[in-house]
């Protein structure tokens, strides 16, 4: 047995797998020059043609299937590449170069792509230069079929194994059988990259960004993935192996145990029901919130939507995401965050700068009102989706009325726009607010007047209350939940949301916490916002609490 | 042979969707339809081409068709140019 490797990378899906590797790594076909002879043309040109009848009925089976399986996103990219199929200038370069030139016909479709992949590498749009992605997937499909390699990737999985890649990209999920896909260990990625979302979605351990490590491991190795430490072991010892044999029953276990409280309400033992909600950064996260027992999408964040991009998305892009969202919650409402952007949330594009304290900077709502144009972008996207479900606006990082009434009036504008289009938009769609500025808090009584709910975000409302940072080691021993300045903001906006009859929820990562949700209800939030994951867990803690006893608790707590 | 001079108008430009509209529509037609940005000719029958034209908003293009169907090819093309490709 070849010596053990260890990997440690970002434990982006929880759960442990153990099993056979299979390692992935694709290489770019690059097929050698061969002259044909006269006689050959005909034979290569069939083979060519042959080999678009074949991808486009490969390609028209995958879109269905996609479709089928409510991914419309993915169902659409690879709808894109049917053009590239049936495209005549692409045929036509391949056509002379195996009649004139004389070549092969792996080698005409490889000279033809990377002539047009060279004309658009020039232009100086990245939304045209992200189609050279789609001109690669098809020219290697188009070559697999001549030169009948196939890939990898296509005829992969034959039995359970642990996918080792150095990345995974949608042409690859969308061919994968997620059956057979015990688990996920990539070299490249963060959380919030699409093996890691794939993942989550689909409940597969993963741990990606380890780095370069594929060229050390081979197909049919032990592997044991941690989703929960980020480690990677290759041949295991036994050891590790009873270690992981009794982690992964345990694992099922607390999930099952936790499946059981997946359809029954989140009602304390006095009878008193609460709010579960999901919070996700991308469409295709809502299906796991549905899958955890959620009642509705508590936060989308939209700046995910414009995160790693070169420019910012538009509204037809943003308008297909949100409503992809309210599709998949079919009917239960949806909460999407505006642009969020500053703060530790840097996007390239977006021209904020490096500021001195970006915390207190030019961020959220703030430079949303000051973009208009790119805002009114954002709010006519979301006022076109709301046609299709229980959309609710919520504005960030707002400090008092004014940043309110001026959202508000875009919003409107953006409304009367689409009217003056013939657009329709639901009407009376609600609206709020992030409390996560003290001084909104202070004055929740008065923005309450102008909006329909409250949620309270906790992880700026306690670093801006108590001054400090909890990513500075030398201070994060002030950032403190419990704080009683904390507990009496929170109070204060609950008992405001109350008296004025707005709802109140929370958002931050405190909603998510099963060991605090007495402090919650005792405080009064009546909704909670969390990744799905958790879900279960609060709505455990719930249903063993009584809601007058912790009020009764949290009132002495803040004397 | 007829021709037609038109400009850009939505937001993006001539991106994915509204490239594959002009070429779904340009396929129904027998006539060669061509896009001329100064110095390059695009197929407007053809995905890759008529996306390498690179033509953000306000770019001034030269449509023109000839053949049988010349005449309602270029007025339909024209027309999805007009109408912001259904976007803004």
């Amino acid at each position: 047995m070849i010596q053990a490797h260890q990997l440690k990378g970002i434990p982006a899906s929880p759960g442990f797998a153990v099993g056979p590797a299979v390692v992935l790594v694709i290489r770019e076909r690059r097929p050698v020059k061969r002259m044909i002879g006269e006689n050959e043309i005909p034979y290569e040109w069939n083979k060519f043609q042959a080999a678009l009848d074949q991808a486009r009925l490969e390609l028209s089976e995958l879109v269905r299937r996609l479709e089928e399986g409510g991914n419309a996103e993915q169902a659409s990219i690879m709808e894109g590449q049917l053009y590239l199929i049936d495209d005549p200038e692409i045929v036509q370069g391949v056509s002379d170069r195996i009649q004139n030139e004389r070549v092969s016909a792996d080698f005409a479709v490889y000279e033809t792509f990377g002539e047009v992949v060279k004309t658009l590498a020039l232009i100086e749009d990245e939304y045209i230069r992200e189609r050279i992605a789609d001109l690669q997937d098809v020219k290697n499909r188009l070559l697999e079929q001549i030169t009948g390699e196939t890939d990898k990737a296509a005829a992969l999985l034959t039995r359970p194994s642990i996918l080792l890649a150095h990345d995974i990209t949608p042409s690859m999920t969308a061919q994968l059988n997620k059956e057979l896909v015990m688990g996920f260990v990539t070299e490249v990625g963060s959380r919030t990259s699409h093996t890691s979302i794939m993942a989550r979605t689909f409940g597969i351990p993963a741990v990606v960004g380890c780095g370069e490590f594929l060229a050390g491991w081979s197909d049919g190795e032990t592997v044991i993935v941690d989703g929960e430490t980020g480690e990677v072991f290759q041949n295991p010892s036994e050891q590790q192996l009873a270690e992981y044999a009794k982690k992964q029953e345990a694992y099922a276990r607390s999930k099952e145990e936790l499946q059981a409280f997946k359809d029954i309400p989140a009602e304390t033992i006095d009878g008193k029901r609460f709010g579960m909600y999901g919070n996700i950064g991308t469409p295709a996260e809502a299906a796991a919130v549905l899958e955890s027992g959620g009642e509705g999408i508590g936060l989308f964040r939209s700046e995910f939507l414009f995160m790693d991009r070169a420019a910012m998305p538009s509204e037809e892009e943003q308008y297909a995401a949100y409503r992809a969202v309210l599709e998949t919650m079919s009917g239960k409402p949806v909460i999407v965050r505006t642009l969020d952007v500053g703060g530790d949330k840097e996007i390239p594009y977006l021209p904020i700068g490096s500021e001195f304290n970006p915390f207190l900077g030019w961020r959220a709502i703030r430079y949303c009102l000051s973009d208009t144009a790119l805002f009114k972008v954002q709010l006519r996207a979301l006022l076109r989706a709301s046609a299709h479900g229980d959309l609710r606006i919520m504005f960030p990082m707002i400090s008092g009325e004014q940043e309110i009434l001026d959202a508000k009036r875009l919003l409107d504008e953006a409304r009367s726009e689409l009217e003056a289009e013939g657009i329709a938009a639901a009407a009376g769609m609600p609206i709020g607010i992030m409390i996560e500025v003290p001084s909104a808090a202070l004055v929740s009584d008065r923005l309450a007047r102008h909006v329909d709910f409250f949620s309270i975000g906790t992880n700026d409302l306690i670093q801006y209350t108590l001054a400090a940072d909890r990513m500075n080691e030398k201070v994060s021993y002030l950032y403190d939940s419990q704080h009683l300045a904390v507990l009496r903001l929170i109070r204060m906006v609950c008992e405001n949301a109350r008296k004025f009859n707005v709802h109140v929820g929370m958002c931050g990562e405190m909603a998510g916490d099963p060991q605090l949700v007495e402090i919650l209800i005792g405080l009064g939030v009546e909704e909670f916002s969390m990744s799905a994951e958790q879900i279960p867990l609060v709505k455990k803690s719930v249903r063993s609490l009584s809601e007058e006893a912790a009020r009764i608790r949290m009132t002495q707590t803040l004397e | 042979m007829v021709n037609h001079k038109v400009t850009v108008l939505n937001q993006m430009g001539l991106h994915t969707r509204p490239v594959k509209e002009i070429v779904k529509t340009a396929g129904g037609f027998r006539s060669e339809i061509l896009i001329k940005r100064e110095t390059k000719t695009a197929n407007a029958k053809s995905f890759v081409s008529t996306i390498a034209l690179g033509a953000a908003r306000g770019t001034e293009l030269l449509l023109t068709a000839e053949g049988e169907d010349e005449e309602q090819a270029l007025r339909e093309i024209v027309e999805l140019f007009e109408n912001k490709f259904g976007e803004d």
